[in-house]
């Protein structure tokens, strides 16, 4: 089999994943919670697409800006209500409210919409076939969500590197306290983080939505692989998890290639390596200082 | 004299009442109720198939006592979920005997009935599938062809045809068709891997081969790489069990990937399947119950549709079928208890008796002698070992419907398969 064509679906993989693997641990570096309820930000976003695009036959170039800006304020609006007033309870009482916030908007969720696949029309995708390097093919599906990708992660490092705001965030995230200090509004600087979790997440149920449909259960089932990547890219480092999605995505796609039972094999390959990397590089690929 | 006399009345006096509450407790018992068990699919992999069923059972129960009940007692079809797992099912079916003292149960899939099938044999309370293919079933339920004797009884009765029987149509349509080396793509589940063995076998069978089987685990948001493993076989069809949205998916996904190559499905025809695949898996073939299906099986849709603004799902023919074949067996029971009704499953469905298609002309035609059971999903002729055989349709998928071409006839399986 094309080690190319495997390198494609795997790329293809770890792009849907990496864009919402940043915000969540933006989240976690800025914020400092282990949002176990992200999950259901991508649920969010990808019902309100499906609503958008396929109840309403709104264009795309129409839905998925309104997903990204209401996915963003769901978020904000789910932080001011369950986690706000926590923010000094500690990272245990923190994890367990956002599992049962995950919890309660799944379930809300089901019981107001129920458990039904929501699918998009199918799209017939072009297909490019190469036989070169072995042969292999890639579609405008697959483009599209590379592309797309791409495009939040060079917006993303923009917004890091070369806007108040961005080098704020950074601030925050390396030292809260200092930052305090030098004038920066912290809290504000919060809202910020979570609107553009948020955003990614929306962006993210898109694609996901696109690919398999979406229920209730969408962004829940992808959660495993967005915590995994985060921590293999490094816990808080947007660049970091932008590369351990990239390992997840590829690692899933080579296991089912060249590992007999592949398939149900992959996700227990990815979190072998992630166990792997840990293990030479306790902060993850991106090397984040880990504190004791 | 006058406190002896006061203490005789007073005795006499509660004695009385005591015997009045005795009388009425006695007649409310006689008048009674029976209760039928449903395992229900909760939260589970299947539960977007519940709705319709809840519908069809509340439809059953009411036909039923608008009949009059059960040899003059009202019935209940109570519902508990097990989510479509053993160990659930194990804890409903203990409840369904110790709390609810059902006389028979409906419902349960392959995944859970088959792990535990010795387990349910002890509660010796007959469980009728409307979903099971699993071919585990082919030689292990029924009453082995001697209804008043039990003791060798499988306890397990389906409505449901064998995956052996939809498999080897299967089978039958590629080899008929010249397309004798195929390939499998199924998800790893007991029932799906029994509906690939018996495509499989009946293609070995019939002189074709095997170029390959993928195994995909459920729930992935891309199967790209499974495809492309799988085509790295040559074959000239490929058959994909699982469920609904993983095939959907994958379907979509080989559709855009210029793969090519025949498709087919397992025997499922639910509306949303055609929804999801109709316009990328067109051309494609489904083996499944032909759309003639039963006797009876225009007459339960309409009634459905009447009763009830729930969009009907495949199952819910089989499911009024398994209902109405618990039903009828207790109506022609010498007692109403579970023994009794697994006595009477097979006789019901099988030949001979006033042929009727509704509970109401059951009963009557048992009050004069025999009753045979039209079934709405096929003949309800049961095996010795409580099957079905359905007749088969080969429908082409299309963006707006499933279209039956052609009909199989099962003798021509025969050859191919062990019905």
């Amino acid at each position: 089999m094309s080690l190319i064509q495997q390198t494609i679906f795997g790329t293809v993989l770890g792009s849907y994943l990496a864009v919402a693997t940043i915000g969540f641990t933006l989240v976690y570096g800025v914020l400092d919670i282990l949002n176990l309820a992200y999950g259901e930000y991508l649920t969010f976003g990808g019902l309100l697409a499906w609503f958008l695009i396929s109840d309403q036959s709104i264009s795309p170039y129409v839905a998925v800006p309104v997903v990204i800006v209401a996915t963003a304020l769901f978020a904000l609006v789910v932080r001011w209500i369950f986690f706000r007033d926590l923010m000094d309870a500690g990272p245990i009482p923190l994890i367990l409210t956002s599992i049962g916030v995950s919890f309660f908007i799944r379930n809300g969720f089901r019981f107001g919409l129920g458990s039904n696949l929501r699918l998009f029309e199918y799209q017939e995708a072009t297909v490019f076939n190469f036989s070169a390097l072995g042969g292999f093919f890639v579609n405008t599906q697959q483009l599209t969500a590379v592309c797309l990708a791409l495009l939040s992660f060079v917006l993303v490092h923009l917004l890091l590197t070369r806007t108040e705001t961005g080098i704020a965030m950074r601030a925050v995230s390396g030292n809260e306290s200092l930052s305090e200090v030098t004038g920066i509004d912290t809290t504000q600087i919060r809202n910020y983080v979570v609107l553009l979790a948020g955003a990614l997440a929306g962006l993210s149920g898109y694609l996901l939505a696109t690919q398999r449909g979406v229920t209730p259960n969408t962004g829940f089932t992808q959660l495993l692989f967005i915590v995994s990547a985060a921590i293999l890219g490094g816990s808080g480092s947007a660049y970091g998890a932008i590369a351990g999605s990239y390992v997840i995505g590829l690692t899933l796609a080579y296991s089912v290639a060249y590992l007999p039972g592949g398939s149900s094999l992959g996700t227990a390959i990815s979190f072998l390596v992630l166990v792997m990397v840990l293990l030479l590089r306790p902060g993850g690929i991106a090397n984040v200082e880990v504190q004791t | 004299m006058t406190e002896y006399t006061t203490r005789r009345s007073v005795l006499r006096a509660v004695g009385g009442v005591a015997a009045t509450t005795g009388i009425a407790g006695c007649s409310g018992a006689l008048g009674g109720e029976v209760t039928l068990g449903a395992i229900g699919f909760g939260g589970g992999q299947y539960s977007s198939l519940q709705p319709p069923i809840t519908q069809t059972l509340k439809m059953a129960e009411k036909e039923i006592n608008d009949a009059g009940g059960i040899q003059g007692q009202d019935v209940e079809i109570k519902i508990r979920s097990s989510s479509s797992r053993p160990q659930e099912l194990r804890t409903v079916m203990q409840t369904f005997a110790e709390q609810d003292d059902v006389k028979a149960v409906v419902g349960g899939v392959s995944g859970e009935l088959v792990p535990i099938v010795d387990y349910l044999k002890d509660f010796e309370i007959p469980i009728i599938s409307p979903y099971a293919g699993a071919r585990y079933f082919d030689q292990h339920g029924g009453d082995k062809g001697t209804p008043d004797d039990t003791s060798d009884d499988g306890w397990i009765w389906r409505t449901e045809g064998s995956d052996t029987v939809y498999g080897a149509a299967s089978a039958l349509q590629c080899l008929d068709n010249d397309l004798t080396r195929v390939a499998v793509m199924n998800d790893p589940s007991a029932g799906s891997r029994s509906w690939r063995d018996s495509f499989t076998s009946a293609i070995k069978k019939g002189g074709g081969s095997v170029a390959g089987t993928v195994e995909f685990e459920t729930g992935k948001s891309s199967y790209n790489s499974e495809i492309s493993e799988l085509f790295e076989n040559d074959f000239d069809a490929w058959l994909l069990v699982g469920p609904r949205t993983d095939k959907t998916t994958i379907v979509r996904q080989w559709a855009n990937s210029d793969h090519g190559g025949q498709l087919l499905l397992d025997n499922n025809l639910g509306e949303k399947l055609r929804k999801g695949i109709g316009e990328p898996g067109k051309g494609g073939w489904i083996c499944a119950s032909a759309q003639g299906g039963g006797p009876n099986r225009k007459r339960v849709t309409q009634k459905y549709n009447e009763f009830t603004d729930v969009e009907a799902n495949t199952f819910i023919t089989k499911m009024y079928d398994a209902a109405m074949s618990a039903s009828l067996a207790l109506e022609a029971a010498d007692e109403v208890s579970a023994v009794g009704c697994e006595k009477n499953i097979g006789p019901i469905g099988r030949q001979g008796g006033t042929k009727v298609a509704s509970f109401a002309k059951g009963k009557d035609a048992l009050d004069g002698g025999s009753a045979n059971l039209q079934g709405a999903s096929s003949k309800l002729n049961y095996t010795k070992y409580g099957n079905v055989i359905p007749p088969i349709g080969v429908y082409r998928v299309t963006p707006d419907e499933f279209v039956q071409f052609k009909t199989i006839d099962t003798s021509d399986l025969k050859e191919i398969a062990d019905i």
